[in-house]
């Protein structure tokens, strides 16, 4: 007999398994749930009415569970999303996949075609728990009603505790409708994240101390783990120059002194110069993406290597490093912050390293002189995010615009910047926008979106309508899928391949028919009121903006490349101690 | 290069698949496999792999699962990374951890 049916117990009253979910979900804090109905759903979706719960009908699976993947970063409790049986739960698998990549918290339940009919081929039947496999943190079929309590208990905790991700609920409908009063426990085993290792945090401190050029590289996880305020202590104690993934972009203020900017694929060249030349190299919560990396073999070719995570699969998985410190992240930093203190061994920085990090981030500071007379989306980009005292929060699509945010917009959080970093998923912007807001109302929401990114979910539009969500979008239209464009001009010999979008509607007319007011730019003078306008009291507004459709993201290291071969650049820098 | 693996697993509608569903989309070959019966909670599975990508990475991946309990490479001693052909350090030193 197994454990789980060992504790049989009984609830006082018989609850359906639907009843039983909405329980269990309340019990869990869930407030809001994204989802879309169905056939095989429908007793949960039953159930659903006047239980206290908020639901948002999106217009397609896939808006609901990206908004649940965003409401689940803001909150960094999981975004709840559900859906019907096949088709539904198929629409959900971009957003599972999403939330999976990126690390986030998340529930997403589908409705399933009743257990005898499973494996028939029955009508709206698919295997999404087969389907989800690799891209889920775990999942699970609910097999008996008794269960769910303490089924749906571990979800939460599994997809929030240690590194975070998505967890699958597969609910036949048979289940959802069965009535009883049993109670069968399950033996949750609650993860704890391990200490730091103690000869870990000495051999890290030792080697930070005895560096000469450090760098310390904030990734994703820093957010995840609400490690902000230790980074941030960590770092400026020590004066240790800093950069960033995409991911982790606000984890330091980004006007911040100490701050070389995004590195990577299209980061800034001091980030870049920084990383290529350091002699240790501290990775905080990163996973070495090879967006980040550029070629892996000559990643920071000189660097010794710290590497912290929770996670002990990402230690050696890409780059083996030097010291891996496998834990939370704030009591790692403040173990070696202890440590440094106790035995007088600070990390140092030496003066010259401290002062070619500065000359290159004056020699690499973004420039906004761009020859052309149309609008130029960076410096529209820097605008909007100067706009208020403090930056909006962007949800960004995937492409060219997507790129300018991260360079040039200004963040002072983590949490200011959504984006589909591990995925690149187009259409993630307009959704993850409207599930930011529900799950922080006092915050101005901005969804940047290109005209590409931007139909792949424009049927949101009705759900901001319908529960007048106040997202204000701006969308960059250059008549092309951009990013693509651009590597098909620089890597295929300029041979456009269906990218062309110049037959795109009428932005505009598509917000109105919606009954969401809208207005079109396309000259530079036109900017700054527009923005007033955009930004200003009216609620849900879209920003339709024209720009040239040549435009390409600079600097690139292109596919295969090591960071330091930048092009749109001066060329790889060397540091040769000479700064003084 | 060949890992011998004993996985112990949750008794857990999916455990096994998800475990050799993981072996092969990380770059290993699965050689056999033998599952043996489900006693109560648990159940044992041995698998021989081959590929080239380090086995003790493979390791940690599949005791990220929920489902796994532990895994064991009784043929290997433990080690980090160590057959990591991308880059060699220059330092030689031994990278520290703490296992969950
Ligand atoms: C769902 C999805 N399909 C395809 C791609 C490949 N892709 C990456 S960027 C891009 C072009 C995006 O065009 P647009 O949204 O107009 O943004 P732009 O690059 O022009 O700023 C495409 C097709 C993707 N990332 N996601």
């Amino acid at each position: 007999m197994s454990l789980l049916q060992q504790d049989k117990s009984h609830d006082a009253a018989p609850r359906s398994g639907s009843r039983r979910m909405i329980d269990a979900l309340k019990r869990n804090g869930v407030k809001h749930i994204f989802g879309y109905p169905g056939g095989a759903i429908m007793p949960l979706y039953d159930a659903l009415v006047d239980s206290g719960l908020t639901h948002y009908l999106c217009r397609h699976e896939q808006g609901a569970a990206f908004a649940a993947d965003a409401y689940g970063r803001v909150t960094r409790r999981p975004g709840v999303c559900m859906a019907t049986s096949g088709p539904g739960a198929t629409n959900l698998v971009t957003g599972i996949a999403n939330a999976f990549m990126d690390s986030v918290p998340m529930v997403a339940i589908t409705g399933q075609v009743p257990s005898p009919l499973q494996g028939t081929d029955a009508f709206q039947e698919v295997d999404i728990f087969g389907i989800t496999l690799p891209v889920v943190k775990h999942s699970y079929v609910v097999r008996d009603v008794a269960e769910i309590d303490a089924l749906v208990d571990e979800a939460f905790h599994v997809a929030t505790s240690g590194r975070p991700g998505p967890v699958l609920i597969d609910f036949p409908k048979d289940i959802s409708v069965e009535l009883s009063s049993d109670l069968r426990e399950r033996p949750l085993e609650r993860f704890e994240a391990p200490e730091p290792d103690a000869e870990a945090i000495r051999a890290a401190a030792e080697m930070l101390a005895t560096a000469r050029r450090p760098l310390v590289i904030g990734g994703g996880g820093i957010a995840i783990s609400d490690s902000v305020a230790a980074f941030r202590e960590f770092v400026r104690r020590y004066r240790l120059p800093v950069t960033t993934t995409l991911k982790a972009m606000g984890v330091i203020p980004t006007d911040e002194e100490g701050f070389l900017g995004m590195l990577g694929m299209h980061g800034n060249e001091a980030a870049n110069h920084a990383v290529q030349n350091c002699d240790v190299l501290m990775v905080v919560g990163g996973r070495f993406d090879d967006r980040v990396t550029g070629k892996l073999s000559h990643f920071a070719p000189t660097a010794r290597i710290i590497h912290m995570d929770i996670d002990p699969a990402e230690v050696a998985k890409l780059r083996r490093p030097d010291i891996a410190i496998v834990g939370e992240l704030t009591p790692a930093l403040e173990a070696l912050e202890r440590h440094a203190d106790r035995h007088d061994a600070a990390p140092r920085v030496a003066d010259s390293w401290a002062r070619q990090c500065a000359a290159w981030r004056k020699e690499f500071a973004w420039r906004y002189d761009a020859p052309g007379e149309g609008i130029y989306a960076p410096r529209l980009l820097r605008d909007l995010s100067r706009h208020g005292d403090q930056p909006p929060v962007i949800a960004c699509d995937v492409g060219q615009h997507q790129m300018w945010v991260a360079q040039h917009c200004r963040f002072t959080d983590p949490l200011q910047h959504l984006t589909s970093g591990g995925l690149g998923a187009m259409g993630y912007g307009l959704p993850a926008a409207i599930g930011a807001k529900i799950a922080n109302p006092d915050a101005m929401v901005v969804n940047v979106s290109g005209d590409g990114s931007f139909m792949m979910n424009v049927q949101e539009l009705a759900t901001l309508k319908r529960y007048g969500i106040d997202v204000r979008i701006v969308l960059i239209d250059n008549s092309m899928l951009g990013m693509v464009r651009q590597w098909q001009k620089l890597f295929f010999d300029g041979k456009y391949s269906e990218v062309d979008l110049s037959d795109n509607p009428d932005f505009s007319r598509v917000a109105e028919a919606f009954g969401i007011r809208a207005r079109s730019i396309g000259r530079p003078e036109q900017v700054d009121d527009a923005l007033d306008w955009l930004l200003g009291p009216d609620g849900p507004a879209l920003l339709h903006v024209k720009i040239d459709p040549e435009e390409n993201v600079w600097p690139l290291v292109p596919p295969g490349s090591a960071n330091h071969q930048m092009m749109g650049t001066g060329g790889p820098r060397q540091f040769d101690g000479m700064m003084t | 290069m060949r890992h011998l693996l004993h996985i112990q697993l949750r008794t857990a509608e999916g455990a096994v698949i998800r475990a050799l569903g993981l072996i092969e989309r990380r770059g290993f070959r699965i050689e056999t496999v033998h599952a043996g019966e489900a006693q109560g909670d648990g159940q044992a599975m041995t698998v021989t792999v081959s590929g080239e990508r380090p086995a003790d990475l493979l390791q940690r991946q599949l005791e990220r699962l929920h489902d796994v309990l532990w895994v064991d490479r009784p043929d290997e001693a433990v080690q980090w990374g160590g057959q990591d052909s991308t880059h060699t350090t220059t330092s030689g030193a031994r990278p520290f951890t703490s296992k969950t």
